[in-house]
């Protein structure tokens, strides 16, 4: 019960905070949206209290969490009047009910995997030994407890990572007074919805309401993170997120979607230090992709501040990773390259999806290949990032990769998909997208 | 319609329905008892369950924050159990301090031991005179004068 308040508090508290970025927003991404904002608000509201020494108490978290929702409101009263539609004629009847019709499917799915991610207490290793473990921790010091982060028997723990899942954790059991692990892993559920209804409403603004409810279907096995209690699943939510509005303030020069996409990189770096890895890889992106403005980059701001509070925090108290430990490796693992491609090939999750979308930018016409630059080069350079981690990994490669590569080669797995859907959904119905109509001359 | 217009098709239907686990449709139907049962028991396989977990349990009940607690256990080998049950038992016993007794190097550190007021020891000989003030589950409380 404490998670289904904590979970309609963040989603309800967030709606002010997503229409505060964006006045203009509307329908299924505006949920999405909600719960997306209203758990990262939450995240920094629990780190602040605790880097100023105030312990945390339901009434506390919540009080505070309404005075930034009830912010948001009056900025979001102030805001610019909405956009209309760019999309301009009404969807084709015949399409509506098709999108319905797929829309249910993808409903079943996401009930069925509700299912399974609840059928028991969250059993997985990395949530008992990490991020439940943490969240316990905290509950149990009403705060972020610090010495229990220092503890040199506990980086098990892994000290250095961000704490956005852990303090959502931390917040229902706040809620409902007791720690009780049972029903938490809705959460990772919550969060692959929310970003199913962001790349739905996205989708359909573009390109229909049928190419939209593909597009989330599409997205579900992704998005829907069979890793239950673990962090992935929220960062690929903020991630994908983040990519995906990106992309469109990037091809419609809207700064709403700028705005949005800045502000979920920086929670997608308060959920796993890969979303750190992220910003570096989507401020690269724009850069090389946006070429004659490249200095668009600088949009992405808001993201480092977020990340500034446990930056900090993680420096002051010394928490260290266990990453790249093994540089001196580097060139033996080199000699090695075969066998670790090998393993990355075989551990590869839904490797025919992976080898539809390489097939689908093959034969995407040109000009939309150039429109998802972005996409394509964030997407391709956060993996590359990874794929250098393996390389210096202090620990066994093969081992690393087998235990990791399953979870983390989804993280960008969402807007490749949605671009290569983009791409080819006016080349299969015979027409040209608002999107690409619109590319600017020098794509 | 053109080959290249065929294959996107092609492409976009596989993206819709080639990752749905269509299995899985069916769960929500299913009786789900034995599937829960064995996901309650993943953490904590082979000699562990069901003892292990209710051990520490029953300790966390008659401890309170703040104490430290080290914890003995059969295995006595980082890699080889010992590190499942202390990181067991730290999520058991969150808001409590707890302490290996053997380190990762597979040494064994008395100063654990000395520096705790409570000790965990589950399935494992007690020393004469120990001041025990719980036993459950196969293992027993002791606690340090």
């Amino acid at each position: 019960m404490s998670v289904l308040v904590a979970l309609m508090t963040l989603v309800a508290a967030g709606l002010p905070m997503a229409l505060a970025v964006d006045r203009g927003m509307r329908g299924p991404a505006l949920v999405g949206m909600a719960f997306l904002y209203g758990s990262g608000a939450l995240y920094l509201i629990e780190l602040l209290l605790a880097l100023a020494g105030l312990p945390w108490s339901a009434l506390l978290v919540t009080a505070l969490l309404l005075l930034v929702a009830a912010a948001a409101l009056l900025l979001a009263r102030r805001g610019v009047e909405p956009r209309k539609d760019p999309s301009g004629a009404a969807a084709d009847p015949a399409h509506k009910r098709a999108a319905r019709f797929v829309d249910l499917l993808t409903l079943l799915v996401v009930i069925s995997q509700g299912f399974v991610a609840t059928v028991a207490s969250p059993w997985s290793w990395d949530f008992w030994a990490i991020w439940g473990l943490k969240g316990r921790v905290f509950f149990e010091a009403r705060t972020i407890d610090w010495r229990f982060l220092e503890g040199r028997w506990n980086d098990f723990a892994h000290p250095d990572y961000p704490l956005l899942l852990p303090l959502n954790y931390a917040h229902a059991a706040l809620l409902g007074g007791i720690w009780d692990e049972r029903w938490l892993g809705v959460y990772g559920l919550v969060f692959g919805v929310s970003l199913l209804l962001v790349v739905h409403g996205l989708l359909a603004e573009e390109c229909g309401p049928l190419i939209g409810a593909v597009a989330a279907l599409a997205a579900s096995p992704f998005a829907l993170s069979p890793w239950v209690g673990l962090a992935d699943g929220p960062l690929l939510a903020f991630a994908g997120a983040a990519l995906l509005f990106l992309r469109r303030g990037l091809l419609r020069d809207d700064p709403a979607a700028l705005r949005h996409g800045a502000l979920l990189l920086g929670l997608a770096a308060g959920c796993k230090n890969e979303g750190l890895a992220l910003i570096v890889a989507a401020a690269v992106a724009i850069v090389l992709a946006e070429r004659r403005r490249w200095r668009r980059v600088v949009s992405l701001w808001p993201a480092i501040l977020l990340i500034a509070p446990w930056t900090m925090a993680r420096t002051l108290h010394h928490l260290q990773g266990d990453t790249g430990g093994g540089i001196a490796q580097l060139p033996e693992r080199l000699r090695h390259l075969p066998e670790i491609v090998r393993a990355l090939a075989t551990t590869l999750p839904y490797p025919l999806l992976w080898a539809a979308m390489m097939i689908g930018l093959l034969i995407a016409p040109r000009g939309a290949r150039a429109g998802e630059r972005f996409v394509l080069m964030a997407a391709s350079l956060q993996l590359a990032f990874y794929v250098a981690v393996y390389l210096v990994t202090p620990f066994g490669v093969v081992w690393h990769i087998e235990t990791s590569w399953p979870r983390i080669a989804t993280h960008v797995a969402v807007p490749l998909v949605v671009a290569v859907i983009a791409m080819l959904a006016p080349l299969a119905a015979g027409s040209q997208t608002l999107v690409h109509a619109e590319a600017r001359p020098d794509l | 319609m053109s080959l290249r217009r065929l294959a996107a098709v092609g492409v976009v239907l596989l993206l819709a329905l080639g990752g749905v686990d269509y299995r899985s449709l069916a769960v929500p139907l299913l009786d789900r008892s034995a599937i829960a049962a064995e996901m309650a028991r993943e953490p904590d396989r082979g000699i562990w369950w069901p003892d292990y977990p209710r051990f520490l349990q029953a300790v966390r009940e008659r401890t309170g924050p703040g104490d430290v607690i080290a914890v003995v256990v059969p295995a006595t080998r980082w890699d080889y159990g010992y590190a499942y049950a202390y990181y067991r038992a730290s999520y058991f016993l969150a808001g409590r301090q707890v302490l290996p007794v053997t380190g990762r190097d597979d040494r064994f550190l008395p100063e654990n031991l000395r520096a705790a007021r409570y000790i965990a020891a589950w399935h494992r000989p007690l020393p004469p005179g120990a001041h025990v003030v719980l036993r459950a589950a196969g293992g027993a409380l002791v606690e340090r004068p």
